[in-house]
């Protein structure tokens, strides 16, 4: 079964200082790859140099956290928000915080909503369930993706 | 300095629609004055859940899936997915295979190049230039259409090889279409060589040192345009380690550096194309190996994409579909160079700086 060669394990409580190791040997930083499995996660950190390429593995609990790696790697905080925001991974001490938001993921009817709560209330607000909300409404109708033109309106009797 | 004297500070939405942006993204742009002192990008306005789709699909169903993260550059998707399911199942490609892998990449180089080249021709109002590059890149698609059948998504690649072949009586067609695009490209060079509206308008906007280039881990032409002679083709992967290349750096790491690195690319680019028919011409053998539908462990894989290093992480369970397909773009590993080239840029400044390093938020968001 291959796995990753040059992949040691290590535990959130020494991440920093193998990443700050890696650093200073010149070691860039490519990007991270979170693993979400049933009642664990898996994050790597991949680094290149040269044409070599090596990992370092941190194996959490589902609830488990890691430090952000974004005061050593500048660049590291868009995948460390990225992480947070699609697998769930509790990431600590960001360097730059979107507080969830690096991805807009909903545009309710008054606006952008700025935290799940805020999201859920806009909801409610405007009388939606949250699949409602993603359905576009053309003069007071719904148009589901199966639909190519805007349905005729019920008032108006049945069509064919 | 009184307060009324004092720069005013204003907050800027640049996009998500924007005339020079072909794809959306927010940047939020803090002024003083003409000049940006911060700027945070936002995304999500094309995010589409490709990668989680992909632990759902068998792993030939993800291919095309993948293949479709990007429509410029979909060859280097699809070749850096089936080089990272090759890995896994250790299977070799074989050198037809590879070799015919390498001529479609190297020709989607070229495209997206010229692409670039295009609307930055248009983004510092030079339309002609924009013409004239999609001019000569229309060429390149009708040697796509000649070789693969399609204009864009070429579909020209499988899990161990390649599902289509490029028969030795259509390679006079092919050179003969090479040299026409590089007639165009040869008459386009004054215009981008020595064109004092293209120098004045790329020259000193948005520069990158090179050690910031290094700290920020940044990519491809962004990188070798600040010195860096970064470039993954010379990890000799696939057809590589037979036509090896070597890294285009410029060092002024301005958006008229990063212009002349792509420019320079596509001359090596028709290089490696005209070569690797060379290889192809009279070549026999197996267009593709076996890959078997159910896969054990973790392989990561890296192609270098006409924006920059493409990186593939992948992790199966021993099912018919991945755990996690991990993607990360090219854009995605540049996106810091704007933060840190944008602050003290006029905003006049900023759809250039922003342009310069060929953004792609459709591969970004995924």
């Amino acid at each position: 079964m291959p796995m990753l060669a040059d992949c040691p394990t290590v535990g959130p409580d020494a991440l920093l200082t193998e990443v700050g190791a890696l650093h200073d040997e010149g070691w860039r930083f490519v990007t991270a790859s979170c693993v979400p499995r049933p009642g664990r996660r898996t994050v790597l950190y991949h680094f290149e140099r040269g044409e070599t390429i090596r990992h370092l593995r941190v194996e959490l609990p589902a609830d488990g956290s890691v430090p952000s790696i974004g005061g050593i790697y500048a660049g590291a905080f868009l995948v460390e928000n990225e992480m947070i925001e699609l697998q769930g991974l509790a990431v600590s001490d960001l360097a730059v915080d979107y507080g969830g938001r690096l991805y807009r993921d909903f545009d309710g009817p008054e606006g952008w909503a700025h935290d799940a709560d805020e999201a859920i209330s806009v909801i409610e607000a405007a009388g939606l369930g949250r699949l409602d909300a993603c359905v576009p409404v053309v003069d007071g109708r719904e148009v589901r993706p199966s639909t190519t033109r805007v349905p005729p309106d019920p008032s108006e009797g049945s069509v064919r | 300095m009184t307060d009324a004297l004092a720069p005013t500070r204003t907050v800027v939405p640049f996009g998500p629609q924007h005339p020079v942006l072909a794809e959306p993204i927010q940047i939020e742009l803090t002024l003083a004055d003409e000049v940006v002192v911060d700027a945070v990008p936002g995304l999500g306005y094309v995010h589409r859940g490709i990668e989680a789709e992909t632990e759902r699909r068998p792993y030939d169903e993800d291919l095309p899936l993948l293949e479709r993260v990007c429509g410029i550059c979909s060859v280097a998707h699809a070749v850096a997915y089936a080089q990272a399911v090759e890995a896994l199942a250790d299977v070799e490609v074989p050198r037809r295979a590879r070799l015919l892998r390498l001529f479609w990449f190297e020709l989607t180089r070229i495209h997206s190049h010229l692409l670039w080249l295009g609307l930055a021709g248009d983004a510092i109002g030079f339309e002609a230039l924009f013409q004239s590059c999609w001019r000569v890149r229309e060429n390149v698609l009708d040697l796509f259409t000649m070789t693969a059948g399609n204009r864009v998504i070429l579909g020209v690649t499988a899990l161990g090889g390649v599902r289509r072949d490029i028969p030795d009586g259509l390679i006079p067609q092919i050179r003969a279409g090479l040299d026409v695009v590089e007639l165009g490209i040869g008459q386009l060079a004054p215009f981008v060589l020595r064109n004092e509206a293209v120098a004045r308008r790329l020259a000193g906007v948005g520069v990158v040192s090179e050690p910031a280039a290094r700290e920020l881990g940044l990519v491809g032409p962004t990188v070798r345009a600040s010195g860096v002679a970064s470039d993954v083709r010379t990890s000799r992967y696939g057809a590589y380690d037979e036509l090896p290349v070597e890294p285009i750096v410029e060092t002024a790491g301005d958006a008229l550096a990063r212009t002349l690195v792509r420019w320079r690319e596509v001359g090596e680019s028709l290089r490696l194309c005209r070569e690797s028919l060379d290889r192809l011409a009279g070549l026999r053998g197996p267009l593709r190996t076996r890959v078997p539908p159910v896969l054990y462990g973790e392989a990561t894989s890296r192609v270098e994409a006409p924006r920059g290093e493409l990186f593939y992480y992948i992790a199966a369970d021993g099912e018919a579909h991945p755990t996690r397909v991990r993607v990360r773009t090219p854009t995605f590993a540049n996106l810091p160079a704007v933060i840190h080239m944008l602050p003290g840029t006029q905003m006049a400044g900023v759809p250039v700086a922003l342009l310069s390093i060929d953004p792609c938020l459709s591969c970004t968001e995924r």
